[in-house]
């Protein structure tokens, strides 16, 4: 037996104390490295959370500062639309009575041999300004993308028809040769007569204004694979290729035009590939650059399925009788050419200048038509109109307002209000007289 | 709307309401635990662009929101917004709020969608302001 306490004794506690340690240490330093590795991981981790925080951040600021543009933008398109809309409002002002005392004129061309070509052209003239006021509202549309089409069942030669009245006077001012090919095509198409000829309009001006005089303009007419294609080519000054692929962009013209009087706003030819795109079409342009002429081809869906057209009923030749009228118009030059025409087909008219005074005689009075304009000093032709309907113990007349804004939402405020009729300045006079004379045909 | 923005909604115009006396400190209180869990997120700059974002598009209802400039610190337009509240009426304090923070909610769900704006305003307001608006309604 051994005794406790013994050298040998102390010398294996040690050595498994030793043993002990060893392990132990190892244990730590085992678990040391592990800490390590833990703490890297939360350090990079860490420093993910924060990338990650900074990346989100830049995130959200650029969105919210997108948000504010966009926002910015729009506020920015509506004024533009509320300013053109207005400019266009001051602009057919003065250009009603210019309109008017033209039409006036017109029945007194007797009085000088001049006369007539003078009259001529301020009434050119007054047509021009007035395409040129419904390509400056027609560009706010276009930017806010509120081009809208009554669609019917219509046939192209009609819509060619159209685009021929309102542009062949440029061809003929120019001595320009006017050549078409191929009508028996005509097809079917389902679209907005107004618009569609608008189309055509536009780039057969744009053909007279870039084809110097004596230049020959080409439409001919084709169908193929359900579509019809129209192709408008000109020997004008032509377009160069870098340019073609801009063309159809808002704003943008190729060249200035030969005549700059003719000059325009290089909104045409934008509106007119909307309203293609809008009837399921396409237009093209192609030049073989400067000085070799261009040629444009729009290409629209023929109308599939059993085709049902209105027919245009042929109008009943009416006997004018005199109607009693009451004028309400604040611009005094307005208000007195619209009174002497109006005179001049033989109808008594009361004028008034503003909405109080000119509603005060339509609860007097009883009229056949009120001719009433919208924007007057005291109270709108809106008011005026819903008061007369509302209050007068009198039959209502014919409610006919006038209005130099030409925008949707004006149109249906009218019709909401209680007017029959919606005129834009400058009135086109034929439209109003059409409209007093079918009165006195229901009155009959 | 979807389920969850309009739930959020309602969590909304509930806490305000059930404190309506309290307006602005309810309101102090409610965008400072907002702002402590979306700054871990996106940031204290992303969080300012978003509330002042929120502040400008609201101010279209209650323009006195304006005055409260984005070039303010973080906790500064919380006790400038409180102030201001202070200063109206019940009825007025109570609306601004809840437009508010329903424009900044709405702008934020855009942002990251309707599960983690939830879960945010969860961590934020507590699960107590799910439950509560969940039994007002049901009331």
């Amino acid at each position: 037996m051994v005794p406790v306490g013994s050298d040998d004794e102390k010398l294996i506690s040690l050595t498994t104390k030793i043993q002990l340690l060893q392990c132990s240490n190892e244990d730590l330093l085992t678990q040391i490295a592990m800490l390590r590795k833990e703490l890297l991981y939360k350090e990079s981790h860490q420093t993910m959370m924060a990338q990650l925080r900074e990346a989100n951040q830049h995130l959200v600021i650029a969105t919210v500062d997108a948000q504010g543009m966009q926002a910015s933008a729009e506020a920015d398109n509506k004024r533009q639309e509320e300013f053109l809309s207005m400019l266009a409002h001051e602009l057919r002002n003065p250009l009603a009575p210019i309109a008017l005392a033209s039409e006036l004129i017109g029945k007194i061309v007797f009085a000088h041999p001049d006369l007539a070509e003078l009259q001529a052209i301020i009434s050119r003239q007054i047509n021009q300004m007035t395409r040129l006021i419904d390509d400056l509202l027609d560009a706010s549309r276009l930017s806010n993308g509120k081009i809208t089409l009554k669609r019917s069942i219509v046939c192209l030669m009609d819509v060619l028809q159209l685009a021929l009245e309102s542009s062949r006077h440029l061809f003929e001012n120019r001595h320009q040769h006017l050549l078409v090919n191929n009508l028996r095509e005509n097809p079917y198409i389902d679209a907005d007569l107004v618009r569609l000829s608008q189309v055509f309009s536009n780039v057969l001006i744009n053909a007279a204004k870039f084809t110097p005089e004596f230049g020959t303009i080409t439409i001919s007419v084709d169908s193929k694979d359900g579509f019809v294609v129209v192709v408008i080519q000109d020997d004008g000054i032509g377009i160069p290729h870098n340019i073609q692929p801009h063309i159809f962009q808002l704003f943008r013209q190729g060249f200035h035009s030969i005549n700059r009087s003719q000059g325009g706003l290089g909104i045409g030819l934008s509106l007119a590939r909307v309203i293609v795109e809008m009837h399921k079409g396409t237009i093209e342009v192609y030049s073989d650059g400067q000085g070799f002429g261009s040629k444009f081809t729009i290409k629209l869906p023929i109308a599939t399925g059993s085709v049902a057209v209105v027919e245009k009923s042929s109008v009943p030749e009416i006997a004018v009788t005199s109607c009693q009228i009451l004028l309400i118009e604040d611009n005094a030059d307005t208000n007195f050419t619209l009174e002497k025409l109006l005179k001049q087909e033989g109808h008594r008219v009361t004028s008034r200048s503003n909405g109080s005074s000119g509603l005060f005689v339509a609860m007097q009075n009883n009229y056949d038509v009120i001719i009433c304009d919208i924007g007057l000093p005291d109270m709108d032709g809106f008011e005026i109109v819903k008061k007369l309907r509302s209050e007068t113990s009198l039959s209502i007349p014919v409610l006919i307002a006038l209005s130099g804004y030409n925008q949707l939402g004006i149109q249906q405020k009218a019709k909401e209000s209680g007017f029959d009729y919606f005129l834009v300045k400058p009135v086109n006079v034929a439209v109003l007289l059409d409209i007093i004379s079918s009165i006195t045909l229901y009155r009959k | 709307m979807t389920k969850a923005k309009s739930e959020l909604h309602h969590v909304i115009r509930s806490t305000v309401l059930r404190q309506q006396d309290l307006c602005a400190d309810v309101t102090l209180q409610l965008w400072e635990s907002l702002a402590s869990q979306l700054v871990l997120i996106i940031g204290e700059a992303g969080f300012k662009s978003l509330f002042y974002r929120s502040v400008h598009v609201t101010a279209k209802q209650f323009s006195w929101l304006l005055t409260l400039g984005p070039s303010l610190p973080r906790e500064a337009p919380f006790s400038n917004l409180a102030i201001r509240l202070n200063e109206l009426d019940r009825e007025e304090a109570t609306e601004a709020t809840i437009a508010l923070l329903i424009v900044f909610i709405d702008i934020l769900t855009m942002l990251i969608g309707d599960s983690l704006t939830t879960g945010i305003v969860r961590s934020a307001w507590g699960n107590n302001a799910f439950d509560l608006a969940t039994t007002e309604f049901k009331k």
